[in-house]
């Protein structure tokens, strides 16, 4: 299955100013939160305060070398209804809510370049 | 079990995963949160809950001796903060994903603080493979053990930070002039400042002067001088720079 396949144009979804897509709706920001708050806890206590984001600061930048040893490299997108996809990793955005793939291999062929929504990722592994 | 005529149980719906979870609530515990330990059934307050059995001792808010079973954090595991994520970082995890509960396990990588993904890897004959689970997916995460010596140095030269400065002077000095007149001779303005370059007052090169150790808010220039010391040959030549005249570059 290695014939490429044009760029399919799937249907325009919602218009992004009605609800569902209006990133001030309280069903967008309940369902796609882009970062988690701060802790009641450390609000108030200005020491604890700097040591959450210190954590913070140190987790999201290992999680951030881990995407970048994953870039042009081959990993496997393991979806909802045990769908299981490979393609060549590019990146992923600020909020990982989208990985922009390339050569991903589907049941109708090969897509050049495709967009993957996070919210449809269970999980994703490669091998360093 | 417990007599059910003091506790309270509520159920609510955590809008951003659309799950349920039942907290119970005791009154005598000063309207302190606790979660079940399955294995001995064993009250604990919130702080034991979320300790590893190695690191537990005598609990502090009720001075009873806290289970050593294994916990399972349960949605308590988002909820609680980085902090505790960090603790957990290179331990060996189980991590349950997806509506149909797949388990993986693996030495914790790191939990991204902004979309609560898990990285874990595994060690294999043949390598490492890295496996992150999207956060929205997590549903149980279950730590496991401390690793060994031997895991702890794999993981942590697993993907190491970059060197911070590197090279002795003499090296970095040279490196440094070496850019400085390949760019010299293509015609931008540099100038050095200590141990950076600085081009065209917007862009700072700073050791070892790889493309990627640039930096400038400006996109073109940055894109331009990028390019520049990706092609750059290995032995720049002394040749003079051209002092205004063009002369075909």
């Amino acid at each position: 299955m290695a014939t490429p396949v044009p760029v399919l144009r799937l249907p325009k979804g919602p218009d992004p100013n009605s609800r569902g897509f209006d990133p001030n709706s309280p069903r967008f920001i309940a369902l796609c939160r882009t970062s988690i708050p701060t802790s009641a806890a450390a609000e108030s206590d200005p020491q604890q305060l700097q040591e959450e984001q210190h954590a913070r600061s140190v987790l999201r930048e290992r999680f951030l070398r881990c995407l970048l040893a994953m870039s042009n490299k081959k990993v496997r997108f393991h979806m909802h209804e045990k769908v299981n996809v490979e393609a060549t990793f590019g990146a992923s955005d600020i909020d990982v809510l989208n990985f922009q793939v390339s050569d991903l291999h589907t049941p109708i062929g090969v897509q050049k370049e495709a967009l993957i929504r996070s919210q449809d990722v269970i999980s994703f592994t490669f091998d360093v | 079990m417990f007599t059910t005529s003091k506790i309270f149980s509520l159920n609510i719906n955590f809008p951003f995963k659309g799950n349920q979870t039942s907290l119970f609530l005791f009154p005598a515990c000063r309207g302190q949160q606790r979660l079940f330990v399955e294995d001995k059934a064993e009250l604990l307050c919130l702080p034991c809950f979320l300790r590893t059995p190695a690191e537990r001792g005598r609990c502090s808010e009720e001075g009873r001796p806290t289970t050593d079973q294994r916990t399972v954090m349960q949605s308590g595991w988002l909820h609680s903060g980085p902090q505790l994520w960090l603790r957990c970082v290179h331990r060996q995890v189980r991590v349950t994903a997806g509506k149909q509960r797949e388990e993986h396990r693996g030495w914790l990588l790191t939990v991204d603080p902004v979309s609560h993904s898990v990285a874990l890897v595994s060690f294999g004959e043949d390598g490492a493979s890295v496996r992150v689970v999207l956060g929205h997916a997590v549903e149980h995460v279950e730590v496991l053990q401390e690793p060994d010596p031997d895991t702890e140095e794999r993981l942590r030269s697993l993907f190491p930070p970059p060197e911070p400065g590197g090279p002795d002077p003499d090296e970095r000095h040279r490196r440094r002039s070496g850019v400085r007149r390949w760019l010299q001779q293509n015609r931008v303005p540099v100038e050095e400042d200590g141990n950076e370059l600085r081009v065209a007052h917007v862009l700072t090169i700073r050791a070892p002067y790889r493309p990627d150790d640039c930096s400038s808010a400006n996109q073109i220039i940055l894109d331009r001088v990028q390019r520049l010391l990706r092609v750059q040959p290995d032995q720049v030549t002394d040749g003079p720079v051209p002092p205004g005249t063009s002369d075909g570059l």
